[in-house]
């Protein structure tokens, strides 16, 4: 309920300030236009009446008297004003009643009220209006009435107050729409996130093919949780496989000892009862030793340890090390090593990955075939390759088998299926890449070292 | 009879490891704190020292060097878990004697404390003799009795290893540690292969075997009679 609430309170705001700033639009176009006419038009009138004055003011009496006569009588729509007072502010001449109080010669346009003098305007007028003096010393007044002016100023503000009302509705309204959407499809997000939540690791946000915000998160999301599914799928096969991988040696060792305790009958079948017991608990142990070690060095050993590492000298020593075990195989291992190719690194680490290497290769190929070891130099840095004729590997397990406790099919031997996910946990630890390398016979493995190590 | 300090503050570790020297014939105290290991080790006299990296109040490798600052040079062995392996334990320029990455089995342990238990080995020596095996250092040869052993130059290290150590159980980590040069746990049997070509040359079939494997643990030379 909450939630909603939140969501109504943005509604609310949203709506408001788009209202707000429609109305401020039209208010500042309304003030442009009202300045733009009426303050701009009524600037002009006032000097247009002061330019008329002065000139009116320089006629000699007769003459005056004849313009003002004309100018009343030309005034058909009674817009102007025009009148001669004499010194005591009687008027002489004109349609002006009485002259304005505040109205002075010579001190420009004013906005006054003046009061027509014929039977049918007497209501007062707004007009602006100019006084100078004859020479005569008469006060001459003439104005013009803002009846147009007037009626642009209403005319604006009623435009104001029409375009203002409909915008802001408009405003709320488009407001109200747009935000509900949005929280509709914060609800149907927060639905699937739920769903997510109670297990549902299968469930993905729905994505519209769009190009919006929200497509964009859930995209995104979406491409998390495929990550995350295949860790715990991962995560699980490899608790699976710790079971299974225990279990065997476990189950071996019981059927031992249950056979064995009633077979026993000498101290020697006792010693040799233990030691069969003994060698599948070290099975078991080493499975767990291995696990424990590659996490330990997936987790990093700190690299600051790493040292210049003579990389072709650790390949010989494994070949060295090798060498009578392949050769008690019938299996010849031959080498092939650029000299004095230093990388920085762990050696005991990178020791322990090449024996791994070479402990596959020797084991996987049959009496009669050959392994290779090469160190060599490529465009791009380093290369230890260690090749086989084994039965290789499948293109299609490339991959898979640097993952913990894969084994290949093929690849049916002795062994935990860990040698190459800690071959590549140490790999990774260095920055080097582990690959199976297509080959036409046997499997090959290279160890991608950069040149900047 | 040797007296060890143990310095671990995990006790199910401690305890193992107690109860396997005590069998291999070590008398022990054990102290959880590096204070009061300092404190001990100044007021005892000691043959060796296990001692945890990672101690609850000071770090292990400080313990080290104030002992031996205080002029202690009592053999230390270094237990220290693969992700806190720094370049002082490897190296271990702070005056231990030899490190051990937990988990570790509990053979290797007593071995490796036996080394240090025993040192110093005769350095300087030119010739390494064990009843009939006699090793001339300087040229490199090998005889039992008046047979001359044909050794490969891994094979003569081997065997001298064995001879400084004679009587002594060497396991196969430290065989690939001290002779080899790099410490990791092979999955085969490779160290097993090259001793087994050692003991042909060094062992002929109508000859008293001197060479040993030692069942679960590693390999031994012990001098006939």
């Amino acid at each position: 309920m909450r939630r909603a609430d939140v969501l109504d309170k943005i509604t609310i705001r949203w709506s408001a300030g788009i209202a707000a700033a429609l109305a401020l639009q039209a208010i500042l176009l309304s003030a442009l236009f009202w300045w733009q006419t009426v303050s701009a038009g009524q600037a002009d009138l006032g000097r247009e009446l002061s330019e008329d004055c002065a000139a009116l003011s320089r006629l000699s009496a007769d003459r005056l008297a004849d313009a003002i006569g004309d100018r009343v009588n030309g005034d058909l729509h009674r817009t102007g004003f025009i009148g001669l007072f004499d010194r005591d502010g009687r008027p002489t001449m004109g349609n002006i009643l009485t002259p304005p109080p505040e109205l002075r010669a010579g001190t420009g346009p004013h906005r006054v009220t003046l009061r027509r003098a014929d039977p049918a305007g007497v209501a007062p007028d707004e007009a602006e209006a100019v006084a100078c003096r004859t020479a005569g010393g008469d006060l001459l007044v003439i104005g013009r009435d803002l009846d147009f002016y007037q009626m642009i100023q209403h005319l604006v503000w009623r435009a104001l107050m029409l375009s203002i009302l409909p915008a802001a509705a408009l405003a709320v309204l488009g407001g109200i729409v747009l935000a509900r959407r949005g929280q509709a499809r914060v609800r149907r997000f927060r639905f699937h996130l739920d769903e997510i939540t109670d297990g549902g690791l299968k469930a993905r946000l729905p994505v519209r093919g769009g190009e919006d915000e929200f497509d964009l998160i859930s995209a995104g999301v979406n491409q998390m949780l495929g990550r995350i599914e295949t860790l715990m799928a991962e995560l699980r096969g490899v608790g699976d496989d710790i079971a299974h991988e225990l279990r065997t040696p476990l189950t071996r060792l019981r059927a031992k000892l249950e056979r064995g305790g009633d077979a026993v009958s000498s101290p020697e079948d006792v010693r040799l009862l233990v030691d069969g017991a003994i060698s599948d608990i070290d099975q078991a142990l080493h499975v767990i030793g291995a696990l424990l070690r590659i996490r330990a060095i997936e987790q990093g050993v700190r690299r600051g340890n790493f040292e210049p590492v003579d990389l072709g000298s650790v390949l010989r020593t494994a070949v060295e090390l090798y060498q009578p075990i392949a050769e008690s195989k019938g299996v010849a291992l031959s080498e092939r090593i650029a000299p004095d190719r230093i990388v920085r690194g762990d050696p005991d680490l990178l020791m322990e990955a090449l024996a791994n290497l070479l402990d596959n290769a020797v084991k996987f190929t049959p009496a009669g075939g050959s392994v290779r070891a090469e160190l060599a130099e490529t465009p791009s840095g380093l290369r230890v390759l260690v090749s086989d004729d084994g039965p290789g590997i499948d293109p299609g397990e490339r991959e898979a088998v640097f993952r913990r406790f894969h084994r290949s099919r093929a690849r049916d031997a002795p062994g935990h299926g860990l040698g190459l996910s800690l071959v590549a946990a140490i790999a990774h630890l260095h920055g080097f890449a582990v690959s199976i390398q297509p080959s036409e016979r046997g499997c090959s493995i290279a160890i991608d070292c950069p040149a900047a190590t | 009879m040797s007296q060890v300090l143990l310095i671990e503050d995990d006790a199910g570790t401690a305890e193992e490891i107690a109860l396997e020297l005590r069998r291999a014939g070590h008398r022990l105290q054990h102290e959880r704190f590096g204070r009061t290991a300092l404190a001990a080790a100044s007021a005892g006299s000691w043959n060796a020292i296990i001692l945890d990296r990672m101690l609850p109040d000071i770090d292990g490798l400080e313990v080290v060097r104030r002992l031996r600052e205080n002029g202690d040079r009592t053999p230390v062995l270094v237990l220290s878990a693969l992700s806190d392996l720094g370049e002082r334990v490897r190296g271990l320029d702070i005056g231990g004697d030899d490190y051990l990455c937990k988990p570790f089995a509990l053979v290797e342990l007593v071995a490796r404390l036996e080394a240090l238990l025993r040192r110093p080995l005769g350095a300087g020596e030119t010739a390494l003799r064990l009843g009939p095996i006699e090793l001339d250092l300087l040229r490199r040869t090998a005889f039992r009795g008046e047979r001359a052993l044909e050794l490969l130059p891994r094979e003569f290290q081997l065997l001298e290893y064995l001879v400084r150590r004679g009587g002594r159980v060497v396991t196969r980590s430290m065989l690939l540690q001290d002779v080899w040069g790099y410490r990791f746990e092979p999955r085969s049997n490779v160290v097993d292969v090259h001793m087994g070509k050692l003991r042909h040359k060094v062992d002929l079939d109508d000859e008293t075997p001197l060479i040993r494997s030692v069942r679960g643990q590693g390999y031994r030379i012990d001098a006939p009679g």
